[in-house]
């Protein structure tokens, strides 16, 4: 999957590493159909761990207060105090 | 003699001409002491003792750093009725921000930073505050301060305003802000906060292709990000005041406890065992026996307005059960909706979630008029967050690629807004 440089997620989200991306319908039934195989299970829990531990660890209100409010210059970019990932196409998730 | 500062100190070394290596110093600091020793100047009590002061200044200082005085403003509207608390909420837990009360005098304290979200109510407050602050500096209001003398009072003093609406920024906050606090108080350190947006999002025109059997990509229909200040600036709007900032989505507190909740009364022993933010109940969550397959919380029943790919994914789901009887799939809404949804968790949402294994998401798809101060805006605007916001990927979420990032928005009690 290929991350559109239009869209941007929350800071350190990645498609297929932590939340999963589709693309177009035939694209979301083939998704739904791997990941419910059975022999996919584990990437499935892996991914909704990672994502919930994310969420968790980096997005709760009080984070993005500190960004902000202490201007934490590692969240900016172009569009305001934000990740980076649509910047140029550049994704690296730093996390995973 | 009162005290010797015994460090790393440059030292020549005439027999070789050149200067003695860093580190090789302290044995001459050391012969340098002994003669110190000998006559009773130097005590190394006295020493130790200075040490452990240096040592605890270093800790304070770097405990003070870390933190940062926070007044968060709410109404007795929203202290009354609830809403909006997100805005203030968990602010404790935070190792770098102490909150403070409107009450305590330290409110108007040089570095403490304001956040409201509210503008009307802020205003006489900040006039108070700016009164406070002009007489500690010596001055008054009544000396008609320029913008940069106002600026100058008090520099760390940052006012943020949160403009929670859909829009975005708009609707007249910088025409206030302009007109009203900024003449008090300067403009740099009035800030702005506003939620995710997005321009030039068709993903009804996309919906409406694909059934008339085009092919057209999904990604051609999606936006880009606004940017707030840039869009100011070019329209002078924006004449003095700070920058237009955007948040991101965040956790709902609320429906992080009623899965807190949830897991103990399902399983205590679970529960009891594993923090609520470390990895042990992610794993557990994601282990738990989950009955259904998949689901998207939404249908064309309940989602009316707005609703053309959202309905689209959702009966593109339900469809997948005719080619595969086997799979489980439920698309039926799950505890509150709209309203209420943003205020309270209702617990068939939290028991959806968690008993499902993926979960599609799927944006809605609006243009809106926008306005600004003066000037009148039609573009395809489209709020990105038209909720509260809170993240929690308990299963694998499937996304469409310009809404995944609204995975981390799950309303009480569904998607439909």
């Amino acid at each position: 999957m290929l991350h559109d440089p239009q869209t941007y997620w929350p800071h350190m989200m990645a498609d297929g590493i932590n939340f999963v991306v589709y693309h177009n319908i035939s694209d979301l039934e083939s998704k739904i159909l791997y990941y419910l195989d059975p022999m996919n299970e584990q990437g499935r829990m892996t991914i909704g761990q990672r994502g919930r531990e994310l969420a968790l660890k980096h997005h709760r209100l009080w984070h993005q207060a500190e960004r902000i409010l202490l201007n934490d210059m590692s969240y900016h970019n172009d569009y305001g105090l934000y990740n980076k990932p649509w910047m140029n196409g550049e994704y690296s998730p730093s996390v995973y | 003699m009162d005290v010797i500062l015994d460090g790393e100190v440059l030292a020549w070394n005439t027999e070789e001409n050149k200067p003695v290596p860093f580190g090789a110093n302290r044995t001459i600091a050391e012969i340098q002491r002994a003669p110190l020793h000998d006559i009773d100047v130097l005590k190394e009590s006295l020493i130790e003792s200075l040490s452990a002061l240096s040592s605890n200044t270093t800790t304070s200082i770097k405990t003070q750093q870390k933190k940062h005085s926070l007044y968060c403003h709410l109404t007795e509207r929203q202290i009354n009725e609830k809403i909006k608390h997100f805005l203030c909420n968990g602010w404790n837990e935070s190792d770098r921000l102490i909150q403070v009360r409107e009450s305590e005098s330290h409110m108007h304290e040089p570095e403490v930073i304001w956040v409201t979200s509210e503008f009307k109510d802020i205003v006489p407050l900040v006039k108070t505050s700016m009164q406070i602050r002009l007489e500690r500096h010596g001055k008054r209001f009544a000396d008609n301060l320029s913008q940069d003398e106002l600026d100058d009072i008090d520099p760390k003093w940052k006012i943020f305003i949160y403009d929670v609406s859909d829009n975005g920024i708009g609707n007249g906050w910088l025409w206030n802000v302009n007109n009203t606090i900024s003449p008090m108080v300067g403009c740099e350190r009035i800030n702005f906060l506003t939620r995710t947006a997005q321009n030039g999002r068709r993903m009804h025109y996309w919906v409406n292709q694909i059934r008339s059997g085009n092919s057209i990509s999904m990604a051609s229909a999606s936006a880009k990000p606004m940017n707030f200040t840039n869009i100011f600036e070019k329209e002078k709007l924006n004449p003095a005041c700070a920058s237009v900032q955007r948040l991101s989505f965040h956790v709902r507190e609320d429906i992080n406890r009623a899965i807190g909740d949830y897991m103990e009364k399902r399983n205590s022993t679970i529960a009891r065992s594993s923090s609520s933010l470390g990895s042990d109940l992610s794993y557990t969550i994601a282990h738990l026996p989950i009955p259904v397959d998949v689901r998207t919380f939404w249908n064309e029943q309940v989602c009316n307005t707005r609703c053309s790919l959202r309905n689209f994914v959702s009966k593109s789901v339900l469809q997948m059960t005719l080619k595969h009887p086997e799979m489980k799939v439920n698309t039926d809404i799950a505890g509150y909706i709209r309203g209420m949804g943003r205020r309270r968790v209702h617990p068939a949402y939290i028991r959806g979630m968690l008993e499902t294994k993926i979960i599609v998401l799927a944006q809605r798809g609006r243009s809106v008029v926008i306005f600004y101060i003066g000037h009148r805006h039609h573009q395809n605007f489209d709020p990105i967050a038209p909720t509260l916001l809170t993240a929690f990927f308990t299963r694998a979420f499937l996304t469409d690629q310009e809404f995944a990032h609204l995975l981390c928005r799950q309303m009480g009690g569904s998607f439909s807004t």
